[in-house]
C-alpha cells in the first residue's frame, strides 16, 4: 500500500503518483495543493502548517482505508507537509489509482474534502498584515463525525 | 494508550491533575502549548470547564473545538485519567 506521511521537507508528488500505479489500475489521479498568492484581495507570502501528529496520522490512515473500500481503489497515498510552505510549493499531495477514471476522480475529491474537515492540521497565513492562524468559522467540529 | 473512557461508570469528584496540549491559534492565544489543569470533574466536559476558567481568552475558540483523548476524538462525557494524553483540536485548516 502507498504511503500516508506527514513530512517537513518538499513533497515529491510525481514519486507518490508512481507508487500507486499497478497492473490493475487503468486510472491514476494526482492532486497537489499549493500555496496560492492571492485569496480575494489578500496576499499570502507563505503558509506555516502545524499538526497534532499522533491523531493526524491516524485520521489520514483511516481516510485512506475508507477511500479504498468506498471507491474500490487499487491504491491510495497521501502526503501532507508541515512547517513553512512558500508560494507555489506543495502542501498536500493525494494520489489514487482505480480500474476506471470515475472512481479515481471521485475518490481524490472525497479525500480532500474529508482531510480539510477532520484531520488535525492547521495553517497560519503570513501576509502584509502579519501572521494569522486559520480556524474556519464554518468548520464542523471534527469530533462530531469521528464515527 | 490508557483510555479511561471505557470501564468505570462513576465520575470522580476528587481533584485530579491532567496535562492538556494546545495547538495553532489556541496555543498562540494562550501563549503556551501545554498546561496542567486541576479537574473537579474527570470528563472531557470537565477539561473544557477547567480550561475555560484557567485561560478565559481561549473560551470562544474552545467552544468551537473538539477534544482528543489518547489520540482519538472524544465526546464530552468521556472519562479522563491522569495519564491520558489530552489535546484540544480547534477548527482545522489543513490542505
Amino acid at each position: 500500500m502507498a504511503v500516508v506521511q506527514l513530512v517537513h521537507e518538499p513533497i515529491d508528488a510525481a514519486a507518490l503518483l508512481t507508487t500507486v500505479g499497478s497492473p490493475d489500475a487503468g486510472a491514476n489521479v494526482l492532486f497537489t495543493g499549493t500555496t496560492r498568492r492571492r485569496t480575494g484581495v489578500a496576499t499570502t507570502d507563505w503558509l506555516d502548517y502545524e499538526a497534532y501528529e499522533l491523531l493526524a496520522r491516524t485520521e489520514l490512515e483511516r481516510l485512506r482505508d475508507e477511500a479504498i473500500s468506498r471507491f474500490g481503489l487499487t491504491d491510495c497515498g497521501i502526503i501532507h507537509r508541515l512547517g513553512r510552505v512558500a508560494v507555489g510549493e506543495t502542501s498536500v499531495a493525494v494520489a489514487v489509482s482505480a480500474a476506471h477514471r470515475r472512481e479515481a476522480f471521485a475518490a481524490a475529491e472525497w479525500l480532500l474534502d474529508r482531510l480539510k474537515r477532520q484531520v488535525p492540521i492547521w495553517k497560519r497565513e503570513a501576509g502584509p498584515a502579519g501572521m494569522v492562524w486559520v480556524h474556519p468559522e464554518s468548520a464542523t467540529n471534527p469530533g462530531t463525525d469521528a464515527s | 494508550m490508557n483510555t479511561s473512557g471505557s470501564q468505570q461508570a462513576g465520575v470522580k469528584t476528587r481533584p485530579m491533575r491532567v496535562q492538556v496540549k494546545l495547538f495553532a491559534g489556541m496555543a498562540a492565544e494562550a501563549a503556551q502549548r501545554q498546561l496542567v489543569l486541576e479537574l473537579t470533574v474527570a470528563t472531557v466536559a470537565g477539561v473544557r470547564a477547567a480550561l475555560a476558567a484557567a485561560v478565559p481568552a481561549i473560551a470562544p475558540l474552545l467552544a468551537r473545538s473538539a477534544v482528543a483523548v489518547g489520540g482519538r476524538y472524544a465526546a464530552d462525557e468521556t472519562l479522563v485519567g491522569p495519564d491520558d494524553e489530552i489535546a484540544i483540536i480547534p477548527p482545522v485548516s489543513g490542505g
